[in-house]
């Protein structure tokens, strides 16, 4: 950053531009391995589907390894609020336990939302335990493509935890050994005079 | 980075609230259950949680300000790639509680202006100055530490989305927190010189990450709403005295030396003495310490830091320069930039 930007005079008061709308909300749901379920991982705000399978990308799938990712416009997933009334194919996505992450458990086809949910309940495994269950209109997932390389192939670790692990190790060694010897001096010392 | 617990929260009594709805909900968060943004719940306790993520949120954009002057002075390659992602790191910290803050109910564009009107505020903590790379490492080591220890304890809270958010943030954190530790540990085996810089810049960030925390806690905190609705879930003086208990032996260790200090208002230490009361209290098992400076502190959060018009200068200067790109998004029109 230039030394001009730290210089800035702070303009106080209120802003005269208007007030601008916000973009539209999406959830990013991410695959760590192929045939894996697609997990949720948090929601990016995007202006249409390909910005937000973009910024996904980028958000949500550096942090681990990741092959797939899912984007879904907030109004069409369904959780028993607002109904779509469309005849399809419907992902249905669950939460097993309190406060954990929505998974994709599989698809069922309906008429409608609410018929998916209720055929969720019936047909997919755990739907009926689950602690919250969504349904998504497959349609309307917007899904990376089988070849697309997300987890970037370069060395990431100086991004990791684990990228820093046996260096700090050896030195912290360095350091405790070093005064280790400068104790040891210290009595040495005091014993000899 | 960053954490929530020095946001002021005053919330207001629910006695219009639904005395059946509320005993349900505070069941709920007795027997450990999460509250998801579709669940019933006291309307203070929506406001609370709107004021704490979006607090956090703002904190996780400025608090990158710091950081950013420093990526194009790293002092190697594998540092500028880690400090860059980290500044990548903090602003998606950001996106996410900026979310968090919109599904409780305000725009994102709000919250934006209302951050650089100084209607709303950030993390204290980040009105200090990163005058050399040793306040880098200090940042990542001290200050992401403690927020880690903070965060920590918030992902154990009761509201959904921002429990998983912390979650994922944490996750990140320990990636800065282990550079930091890298950073800080290299430069105290480097030269004297290095050491130096490491000792100095220390003396600049050891009480303003004491004070990381938040002020002391009032005699009746555990029974106020945000810890009885399990906004936040631990105290401030004893999530500081952890800090205290993890930092200042491995600062001893490393033959870094505890100081007070005096600093003028730029934030430059005018004079140090060593801390007297520093010492492990055999009985308790916890390290005693001096207070930091309260008022300091009060100084500070009300606009009297070193960088507070610093940091929203360039904040609202960012928000303006980036005007047009918003207009090209959202209006999907050809606006062009503005001529160089």
């Amino acid at each position: 950053m230039s030394k001009i930007r730290e210089h800035i005079t702070l303009v106080e008061g209120d802003l005269d531009t208007p007030i601008e709308g916000d973009l539209e909300p999406y959830v990013i749901f991410t695959q760590l391995a192929t045939g894996r379920p697609y997990i949720y991982a948090g929601w990016v705000d995007a202006i249409d589907a390909a910005m937000a399978i973009q910024f996904g990308r980028e958000h949500y799938g550096q942090d681990q390894k990741c092959v797939g990712l899912w984007a879904i416009p907030k109004p069409a997933i369904t959780a028993g609020g607002a109904e779509v009334t469309a005849r399809g194919r419907y992902e249905v996505f669950l939460r097993a336990e309190s406060g954990e992450p929505h998974r994709s458990a599989g698809c069922v086809e309906a008429e409608s939302s609410r018929e998916a949910l209720d055929t969720a309940r019936r047909d997919i495994s755990g739907a009926a335990e689950a602690r919250s269950i969504w349904v998504a209109l497959s349609e309307r997932i917007v899904a990376t493509g089988p070849d697309d390389v997300i987890w970037r192939l370069t060395d990431q670790t100086y991004r990791m935890a684990r990228g820093y692990a046996s260096e700090v190790r050896a030195k912290w060694e360095e350091v405790r050994a070093r005064k280790d010897i400068e104790e040891y001096e210290k009595d040495d010392l005091k014993e000899m005079f | 980075m960053s954490g929530s617990s020095n946001v002021g929260m005053h919330i207001d009594h629910v006695a219009d609230e639904d005395p059946q709805k509320l005993a349900e909900f505070e069941a709920r968060i007795d027997a450990g259950e999460l509250i998801e943004p579709d669940d019933w719940m006291p309307a203070a306790y929506r406001k609370g949680m709107l004021k704490m993520a979006e607090h956090h949120a703002n904190s996780e954009i400025i608090g990158a300000l710091p950081e950013g002057e420093w990526i194009t002075r790293a002092p190697s390659l594998r540092r500028k790639l880690a400090l860059t992602a980290k500044v990548q790191d903090e602003i998606g910290h950001g996106q996410m509680l900026y979310r968090i803050s919109q599904d409780l109910g305000k725009t994102r564009d709000q919250m934006l202006r209302d951050l650089i009107t100084g209607r709303t505020k950030y993390h204290n903590v980040f009105n200090y100055p990163a005058l050399t790379w040793g306040d880098i490492a200090m940042i990542q080591w001290l200050i992401d530490g403690a927020a880690i220890m903070n965060q920590k304890t918030l992902a154990d809270g009761a509201f959904g989305p921002y429990v998983r958010t912390m979650r994922r943030i944490n996750m990140e954190e320990a990636f800065h927190f282990k550079s930091g530790e890298d950073m800080v540990l290299t430069l105290m085996t480097g030269t004297q010189r290095q050491r130096e810089m490491c000792q100095e810049a220390f003396d600049r960030w050891w009480y303003p990450s004491i004070m990381f925390f938040g002020p002391p806690d009032k005699p009746n905190s555990e029974q106020l709403p945000p810890m009885r609705w399990r906004m936040k879930t631990e105290l401030n003086d004893s999530l500081r005295q952890r800090f205290v208990n993890r930092f200042a032996p491995a600062a001893l260790d490393l033959g870094l030396k505890i100081h007070i200090v005096t600093k003028d208002p730029d934030g430059i230490v005018t004079s140090k003495t060593p801390d007297k009361n520093l010492r492990l209290n055999e009985q308790t098992g916890n390290w005693q310490f001096t207070a930091p400076d309260w008022d300091e502190f009060y100084r500070v959060i009300r606009g009297h830091g070193p960088c507070n018009r610093k940091r929203l200068a360039l904040r609202r200067l960012s928000y303006e320069q980036g005007r047009w790109v918003r207009k090209a998004v959202l209006k999907g029109s050809t606006a062009l930039p503005p001529a160089a």
